[in-house]
Order: structure tokens, then C-alpha cells, then sequence
């Protein structure tokens, strides 16, 4: 078994990640042991296992695998999260929603005098559409009197960036993706307008740290920092401020979603009843005869397709798009009918790249998938018309990503082009229906061909060679 | 209890006023966090137990009016009742 350490988890000296043969392991190293020793033994872990809150561990004996180092006192392992996604793909609902649980852990793990040493939004996991809290080495014995550690992070991960959308009506993604530490609170405070600023929560959490922070060094304030006997917050405070956020947050929502493109694509689509069930049932044909392990859908929208395609046999959907208002919905879909579906937020044109430290502590999208089947409905044009990317290289692009799919294809007499089209000049001269073909059979087998609507879009379901 | 939240809130205020704007970009990011938590700490603490206190003389108001409890402290319950992305449940005992 060839051990591999996760480069994401290198912060923490308590232990590390390792993953051999698809298993994933946790080390406890000496310097956690009194305190694992006393979470593990709370039983807490355990009941927030069981609701779902916190992820599986099972405490290997001490038969360690050759690989671990001699530092590790105990062994655990982990269920395999099936697909790692970022919170700078998440949307509002699924960040908010990852906030609250890590809020709802912290009240709970209290009460039975654990806390917890970090706050960190990658710490949670989406299963399906789900969160769950994946660090077990976050929990510690909670000492009377101490300040919430992971308060800072909490703002700068969770509480800014969705303050940023609720308040201002930016989406959050784009600026975590640059600054995966999160949105300083220094920088929330400049972005807030004033009358924002009266209200006693944002005094609390966003205006007051921010000007403490940038006086901190100025006068003999800091001294209290070093000075251990003033560092105290009653419990209740800790619990005061926790439940403050929690009740903050909940009532947190998206300012943007009005005028999102697509959230009524729906409704508003080109489509006649029966086009529709033809394109419905080539789906379902196609995943009910491959039934795909994990299913790519490029261009989601409101994850209509991927709730088709998981009825029909596909054990597990990828979805993205990026049309914030679109993915509510989908995110939306997939919590309220509990399906095996992460709509994810990312431009095709400029997915998520390899960064961090060493640049392999975020692992770009490609290297996250394996998608056994990939579905691009309606999604090729935006590409090639949309973004000016050429033809025959979306097309190879697509086939690289799965060994088989379906490919919608968008003719220029469709009026979702021609409005694409509308105020700009055509310089797309290889797209139409022969040059699509023709860049599909250049790597791949079209193994179907099925005209859907009077305007001539078409499926094209290809294997790989 | 009284004499902490009058104190804190004092010092509040005064901070307020004299807390300059320039920034230091080497200075531990957690310090303005950790300040503030040894700042308001004791105002926050004594919201909540005001708050714990309101719940619970609501909640025996309610029972003597046959009306139904309530059970502030199940969080459990409430994110289990969280249903879809756009309307979470409202608590309206946030203060």
C-alpha cells in the first residue's frame, strides 16, 4: 500500500492526511494526544457522526501501514469524500449552509467542553448536497475562560464573503478564489456603507475587529494580548457569540439572485413540449445504458438534466455553471429531493486552477474528476460564441473529459444564438453543424445522431476510441 | 454581572473614538479578533443569559396560556428544518 501524504495537510502538527489504495487515513501525533484522547472519549464525536454532522472515523489498531511516521500515536480512518470541492465553487445557499453547521457543531461540541482550534471553511465537505465537518483534529478540550480561536477565520471564510453578497450583492466567489485565506475584515469594513455600520452585529464582528486590528500595535492595547490572565471570555460569551452568528446568518440571502440570467431558464427556454421529451428521453436512454459511476454536467443550469440522468441509473452527478442564480436553484433541487448531485460554481472558460502552497494545496478541477460520462446540453455555443473559443478545441476538450457523452449542438439559426449574435459581428465561420461533426469525429465515435427542435439543434452521443 | 456590561461598554465607546485607521500588515491577523472577544466578552455573555432567561419566561407564559413550547436550545431540530437554500427557518429571538 503506497501511502501519500495529502499536500493540503501540512498546517497542523496534531497529524496529517495520507490516502493509500483509495482509503483515507488521519494521523494523531503525540502533541494531540491528550486532547483526542478526550474528545474520543466525550462520545460526542460519535452521536455527530451519526447525525451526519461529522464524517465516519474508525481508529485503526496499532499495526500502523508501512509509510506512516513513528510520531503517530493513533490511526484513523476516513470514508472517501467522493468528490473535494472549495467553497469558491460553493454558492450562497451552500456556503451559508456549511457556516451554520460549523456553528451548530461548535454550540453542540460545547457542551460537552470541546472547542474548537479553527474555523476554516475548507474544513467542511459537501456529500451529495449536504455539508459535513471532515477535521477531526480541529476539536480540543475547551478551558474555562478561553477566547474563540477560529473567530477571525470564521469572518474572514464564512461571515464576509457572504456578507459581500447579501449586503452588496457581489458574489463572493471569484475574490476566495484569489485570497483562499478569505475576505479580510479590515477590507469588509471599508466595503460596508454606513448605514450598514449602525447595527450591533456588525459593530460586533466587522466594524469594531477591524479598527481594534488596525490600532492594535499603535498603543498598549496589544500588551493585552500578551498578558494571559486578561484573556477570558465567559462561556456564555463564547455561546453569545456563536448563537448571534448563527441567528445573523440564517437570515443571510443573496442580493443578486434577481437578475440572474438563467434562474428562470426553465420557464423561458426555446423549447415546445414534445422537443422536450425527445431531449428528455435521449437522456435517459443514454445514462439508463451506461449508467455512469459519477456523471459530468457542463452548464447545469438549475439541474433539471442531472435529477433526470440520477433517476435513470447515474449513481452520482458533478454538476457547474456559472450563473450564480441558476445554481440557487439547482443547489435548491438537489437538498430539497436529497439528490447525489453538487452543482458547483465555475466558468468552463477558467476553472478552478492548481494553488496554495506549492501550488498543490488546491487541486484544479481536472485533477479533481473522474467522471465516467459527461453531459454538454446547450452549453458548446457559449463556449465557441460566447467566449471565442474555437470550435475544434472545445470539442476535443469535451471528449478528454469522459469516454463517452452527449453533446448538444446549437445551430446559428437557433434564436438563442441569433440573440447571441444580435450585437455582434460573425466571425464564427467553422460553426455550423458539418464543422461540429467533423471536430467530433476527429477524436471520438458518434455513435448517435438525433435532430431535437425545428430549429435544428441536434444531440450527438460519442465514445471514445 | 451590571458592573461588567457598564465597564465594557464604556471602554466600547471610548475605543471607538480613538481607534486609528493605519494598518499593519505584519501584526498577527487575530489580534483585532482577539481584542475585541476580551472587549465585548462580557456584554455578549450577559445578552445571552438575558436571552436564556426571555426564552425560558416565554416559554412559561406559553404553557400557562396552553400555547405550544418552544425548544430554542434543539438546534438539531431547527437545521433539520432548514428545507430549501432560500428560506431558512427565522428565529425571531436573535437579538
Amino acid at each position: 500500500m503506497l501511502l501519500k501524504k495529502d499536500p493540503a495537510s501540512f498546517r497542523d502538527p496534531s497529524g496529517h492526511v495520507y490516502a493509500a489504495a483509495g482509503r483515507i487515513f488521519r494521523t494523531v501525533t503525540e502533541h494531540h494526544r491528550e486532547d483526542y484522547e478526550f474528545v474520543r472519549d466525550s462520545g460526542a464525536i460519535e452521536e455527530l457522526a451519526r447525525k451526519g454532522w461529522l464524517i465516519e472515523a474508525t481508529e485503526r489498531p496499532s499495526d500502523f501501514p508501512a509509510g506512516i511516521p513513528s510520531a503517530a500515536v493513533y490511526l484513523l480512518e476516513h470514508p472517501r469524500i467522493p468528490f473535494i470541492s472549495y467553497p469558491y465553487e460553493w454558492c450562497f445557499g451552500m456556503l451559508r449552509d456549511a457556516a451554520l453547521l460549523h456553528l451548530d457543531l461548535q454550540l453542540y461540541l460545547l457542551d460537552h467542553d470541546i472547542s474548537l482550534s479553527d474555523a476554516g471553511a475548507y474544513n467542511l465537505q459537501f456529500v451529495g448536497s449536504e455539508p459535513v465537518f471532515i477535521d477531526y483534529l480541529s476539536f480540543r478540550r475547551y478551558r474555562s475562560g478561553e477566547l474563540w480561536q477560529g473567530h477571525r477565520q470564521f469572518c474572514e471564510q464564512f461571515l464576509n464573503p457572504l456578507l459581500l453578497d447579501a449586503y452588496l450583492g457581489v458574489a463572493f466567489n471569484s475574490w476566495i478564489r484569489g485570497s483562499l485565506t478569505g475576505i479580510t475584515t479590515v477590507a469588509m469594513n471599508r466595503l460596508l456603507p454606513m448605514r450598514r455600520k449602525w447595527s450591533w452585529r456588525v459593530l460586533a464582528h466587522v466594524t469594531l475587529p477591524a479598527r481594534l486590528q488596525q490600532g492594535a500595535l499603535k498603543d498598549d492595547r496589544l500588551r493585552l494580548l500578551g498578558n494571559r490572565s486578561a484573556e477570558k471570555l465567559p462561556q456564555a460569551g463564547y455561546r453569545g457569540m456563536l448563537t448571534q452568528l448563527r441567528d445573523w446568518i440564517a437570515d443571510l440571502r443573496p442580493k443578486a439572485t434577481q437578475g440572474s440570467t438563467w434562474g428562470h431558464y426553465q420557464a423561458i427556454n426555446t423549447y415546445s413540449e414534445t422537443e422536450e421529451a425527445t431531449k428528455r428521453r435521449f437522456i435517459r436512454d443514454f445514462v439508463g445504458t451506461t449508467r455512469p459511476q459519477q456523471l459530468l454536467d457542463l452548464g447545469c443550469n438549475t439541474g433539471e438534466y442531472a435529477e433526470l440522468a440520477l433517476a435513470a441509473g447515474a449513481r452520482s452527478v458533478i454538476g457547474y455553471d456559472a450563473d450564480p442564480g441558476a445554481l440557487a436553484a439547482a443547489y435548491a433541487r438537489a437538498k430539497s429531493k436529497q439528490l447525489n448531485f453538487l452543482p458547483l460554481y465555475l466558468d468552463a472558460a477558467n476553472p478552478s486552477p492548481d494553488q496554495g502552497w506549492d501550488q498543490s494545496e488546491r487541486k484544479g478541477f481536472k485533477a479533481r474528476v473522474s467522471a465516467d460520462a459527461v453531459l454538454a446540453l446547450a452549453f458548446v455555443h457559449h463556449l465557441v460564441i460566447g467566449s471565442n473559443l474555437p470550435l475544434g478545441e472545445v470539442v476535443s476538450w469535451l471528449v478528454g473529459l469522459a469516454p463517452r457523452g452527449v453533446i448538444e449542438f446549437v445551430p446559428k439559426s437557433d434564436p438563442t444564438v441569433q440573440k447571441m449574435l444580435e450585437f455582434r459581428e460573425d466571425i464564427f465561420f467553422d460553426y455550423d453543424e458539418a464543422g461540429f461533426v467533423a471536430a467530433l469525429e476527429g477524436c471520438a465515435r458518434i455513435a448517435e445522431r438525433k435532430v431535437i427542435t425545428a430549429t435544428g439543434r441536434c444531440l450527438f452521443l460519442f465514445e471514445r476510441g | 454581572m451590571k458592573f461588567r456590561i457598564h465597564s465594557s461598554a464604556g471602554v466600547l465607546a471610548g475605543l471607538l473614538l480613538v481607534a486609528p485607521t493605519s494598518v499593519f500588515a505584519y501584526l498577527d491577523p487575530g489580534a483585532g479578533s482577539m481584542l475585541l472577544q476580551m472587549l465585548i466578552g462580557g456584554i455578549v455573555a450577559g445578552l445571552y443569559t438575558l436571552k436564556l432567561y426571555w426564552q425560558k419566561v416565554r416559554g412559561f407564559l406559553s404553557r400557562l396560556t396552553g400555547g405550544k413550547t418552544s425548544h430554542p436550545t434543539d438546534l438539531e431540530r431547527e437545521r433539520l428544518n432548514r428545507e430549501d437554500a432560500f428560506e431558512p427557518q427565522r428565529r425571531k429571538d436573535s437579538f
